[in-house]
């Protein structure tokens, strides 16, 4: 009876997960797209020459995300380390974090009239690192150095 | 320098046509066939060991448990001890495997056999016995299953269980107590059959026929109908009972042992003394 009741609430708790976490994760790709596209004419680049024409402004830009897991994701990642391979669930999560920083930190540079971002670099951190239920919380930072023009 | 970002297709670092729903059910649907596995080797293996410990380690442990009390009236405990050493002596116990009785005043119409080779007899049993033979066969069932080690297999098996339980639900096993140690060893049909086979020829053994042997399942039939829940006793209990009477019938017929005969009563001072 006992362990009814714990499965039930852990099928409560995934369903929540499952339903939640995968509309969350649909509405923010449909964002990330968009906004892609509008600041695509920013590139952002990882080269650490700056271009040598021109006079140009530097500024240290940074673009930070955190995003949580959900229970369903965390139960998915759970069952796929027992057997080995991809967890697609958690590829998902990494490459929102990392899309969201960069626009992030590009729309810091538009905002001070950069034409360019160089030298991007990706800082990751785990933030739920040493806790217990280990549910997972994920951090990326992009930053990078944005060029505006005029002095 | 021209620097330009290209716009990068989806797809990349993710995987689009996952379908996380179906690669949860085959995991989980993977892991259950594990768990089932690893359990039922480790319950196996467990039963196997258990066996080999001996039983004055098995009765040492039982000390720490505490069962209720001995029998306080005299005269039933002289009553059941004479019972009890008659069918040790047609079941040929083993040397040192000496059994304790104990009786509950409790209405509850039950009999078990524990670790330790304790057996618990409840009033409410007792109550219902028509005559001796029967009670012979209560006892017998019980003092076979101390014979064949059963307490300390289900024990085993039942630690693995709880065992493979707590690390799925996440929880560390409660510690043993009493109340645990004495009711929640479950026999399995095998052992329930094998205990009925040596309490049988017990029986036979001690009055010639096996009058009373059968009545206990129509009593316990009788009782669980009212009880449980139709599905319940469709699921565990109706079948396991058929079961047990079908193989008393054909054991009786195997051997030539009548399954009626003179039944011989019960001490007349029986509920005086309860």
């Amino acid at each position: 009876m006992e362990i009814l009741v714990q499965l039930a609430i852990l099928a409560f708790l995934l369903m929540v997960g499952y339903f939640a976490g995968s509309r969350r994760e649909r509405r923010h790709y449909q964002s990330i797209m968009a906004r892609e596209k509008h600041l695509n004419r920013l590139p952002a680049v990882a080269s650490r020459v700056p271009p040598a024409d021109g006079r140009y402004q530097q500024r240290l830009v940074v673009g930070n995300a955190v995003i949580a897991n959900d229970y369903f994701k965390f139960f998915l990642a759970g069952l796929r380390q027992f057997f080995g391979g991809r967890i697609h669930a958690y590829e998902t999560l990494m490459d929102r974090a990392r899309r969201e920083a960069v626009l992030r930190m590009k729309a810091e540079a538009q905002k001070c009239g950069a034409e360019l971002i160089f030298n991007v670099r990706y800082e990751t951190a785990n933030l739920s690192w040493g806790l217990n239920n280990g549910m997972g919380v994920i951090e990326v930072m992009a930053y990078g150095t944005a060029l505006i023009p005029g002095r | 320098m021209d620097y330009r970002n290209s716009h990068i297709p989806e797809g990349i670092n993710t995987a689009p046509g996952h379908k996380p729903l179906t690669e949860a059910a085959w995991l989980l649907v993977g892991a259950v066939v594990v768990v089932i596995l690893v359990t039922v080797a480790l319950t196996a293996v467990t039963g196997w060991l258990a066996k080999l410990v001996p039983f004055s380690q098995e009765k040492h442990l039982a000390a720490r448990f505490a069962p209720v009390a001995p029998v306080t009236n005299s005269s039933l405990a002289a009553y059941l001890d004479t019972l009890k050493q008659r069918l040790a002596r047609q079941m040929e116990m083993p040397e040192g495997m000496d059994i304790t009785l104990h009786y509950v005043d409790d209405e509850t119409v039950n009999a078990f056999a524990t670790l330790g080779g304790h057996v618990v007899l409840f009033r409410g049993l007792l109550e219902k016995m028509p005559d001796e033979n029967t009670l012979a066969m209560v006892l017998a069932h019980e003092m076979a299953h101390i014979k064949h080690r059963d307490p300390i297999v289900a024990l085993g098996r039942g630690t693995v269980l709880a065992s493979v339980l707590a690390s799925i639900f996440g929880r560390t096993p409660a510690p043993l107590d009493a109340t645990a140690m004495l009711t929640l060893l479950n026999y399995n049909r095998r052992m329930e059959l094998a205990a009925d086979a040596a309490a049988a020829r017990a029986l036979y053994g001690l009055y010639g026929h096996l009058s009373g042997s059968q009545w206990l399942f129509q009593l316990f039939e009788a009782m669980q109908h009212g009880k449980k829940a139709a599905w319940e006793a469709f699921f565990q209990t109706h079948p396991l009972n058929a079961q047990r009477l079908q193989q008393l019938r054909a054991l009786a017929d195997r051997n030539h042992w009548p399954l009626s005969g003179k039944v011989t009563p019960l001490p007349p001072e029986l509920h005086d003394w309860l």
